[in-house]
């Protein structure tokens, strides 16, 4: 398996994440606790990818897996600001 | 020849230089392989504490002036109404009846819980749904209680019930013949901000009535047991003499505060969220461009849950809260 590929199987993993993120997104879009706990894992989720994809890659240092993580945060942040008020 | 000197000249102007070194705030650099400044992890901690600055202001601004953050809404009883039995019809169910005495209890709802600043079935007092039902002289044998707030428009209202079992159960018993609505506007835990309360019932009178007699429901808010004492009875009693009895449907005024929560949380998620994505855009074509290889994570990925984020929030998001 070349680096193409194992990238195009990790992307699509990604991209399962977020397709399902919007799924629930839509499901719960009237149960505000859910989309809260819905942001959360998604945020979660995709800073655990950045860092396994990373570690698979054999890229990943502290200050990636650090950048994924405050990335992750950031964008749950704005979704909490925007859905919890 | 004059344009190579001066092209020569320039880069020694330093004044000229920096007048235009804010770009690289947006850009990567080449030598040292990095993300823009902006894309910094500096930068990111810089966004997170303002976000959770912002959202703390949001909290604590009503608590010290109230009224002044709100929800605007256009909602009204007529369209509640249209759209409830549209969803009962829809699953072979009859249309529901407005009732006055009903929807009078509901506006003491409404009323007691802008009063008393509560958001639930019972107040903090021990006050019950059915307690406003039967103050107000409706009879019932069946009995169900909705409530919303926050909400923009009348068919969100509606459709948030529906997509919660509970709710639903309520807006689909057949049970329930009457139902009654309030659409108050007030100052809720310090928001100005719609209550629309939704009380179905069934009467005494319309079960004796009934043709085919119908089995006790067990899915039912609630089911009236003979005599039971009226708690908080002078309370009700009080609330429902400010409530006037009002001819329903009755149409209710749009909610404009001062600043609507929905339009400022919206428009500040787009704007930074965009300028975000404009910058991992920025430095996706920069990167490509000038030939860096940067040693950081991806920047298309972070590029792919910014979007996945604007998009859930720009077409699926909608505000409202159900109880």
């Amino acid at each position: 398996m070349d680096l193409d590929e194992k990238h195009l199987i990790e992307y699509s993993i990604l991209g399962t994440i977020l397709l399902l993120f919007i799924g629930f997104f839509w499901y719960f879009r009237f149960d505000k606790t859910a989309l809260l706990i819905v942001s959360g894992a998604g945020a979660l989720l995709y800073s655990i990818w950045g860092i396994i994809h990373h570690a698979v890659q054999e890229r990943l240092t502290r200050l990636i897996a650090l950048e994924y993580i405050l990335f992750g945060f950031l964008v749950f942040l704005l979704l909490f600001f925007v859905i919890g008020l | 020849m004059r344009n190579k000197g001066f092209i020569k000249n320039w880069r020694k102007n330093f004044k000229a230089i920096e007048k235009y070194q804010f770009i690289y705030h947006f850009l990567p650099h080449p030598e040292r392989k990095k993300r823009a400044p902006f894309l910094s992890h500096k930068a990111f901690i810089v966004y997170i504490i303002t976000i959770i600055a912002l959202s703390g202001i949001f909290r604590i601004l009503p608590k010290v002036v109230p009224g002044i953050l709100g929800y605007a809404s256009n909602i009204n009883v007529s369209d509640l109404l249209v759209y409830t039995n549209k969803k009962r019809n829809e699953s072979g169910l009859g249309n529901l009846v407005i009732n006055d005495q009903l929807s009078r209890a509901a506006a003491a709802k409404a009323k007691h819980m802008f009063e008393k600043d509560y958001w639930a079935h019972i107040s903090p007092g021990g006050v019950t749904p059915w307690d406003f039902i039967l103050g107000a002289g409706y009879d019932y044998v069946y009995a169900g209680e909705n409530l919303a707030r926050n909400f923009s428009n009348s068919k969100d209202v509606v459709e948030a019930w529906c997509k919660s079992p509970t709710h639903k159960e309520n807006l689909m018993s057949s049970n329930y013949d009457e139902i009654g609505f309030a659409v108050v506007n007030g100052v809720l835990d310090g928001y100005e901000t719609t209550l629309v309360v939704q009380m179905f019932g069934r009467t005494q009178g319309s079960v004796r009535a009934a043709a085919v007699p119908e089995a006790p429901a067990e899915d039912v808010e609630a089911v009236r047991v003979a005599g039971q004492p009226v708690e908080e009875k002078e309370e009700v009693e009080q609330v429902l003499e400010e409530v006037p009895v009002v001819s329903i449907p009755e149409r209710i005024t749009a909610n404009e505060p001062l600043i609507d929560i929905t339009t400022v949380s919206r428009s500040f998620f787009i704007a930074f969220g965009g300028f975000i994505m404009g910058l991992l855009v920025l430095d996706i074509w920069y990167s490509r461009k000038k030939g860096i290889k940067k040693f950081t994570g991806h920047t298309l990925a972070h590029l792919m849950l910014i979007t996945v984020a604007l998009v859930t929030v720009w077409f699926i998001l909608k505000p409202g809260d159900i109880f």
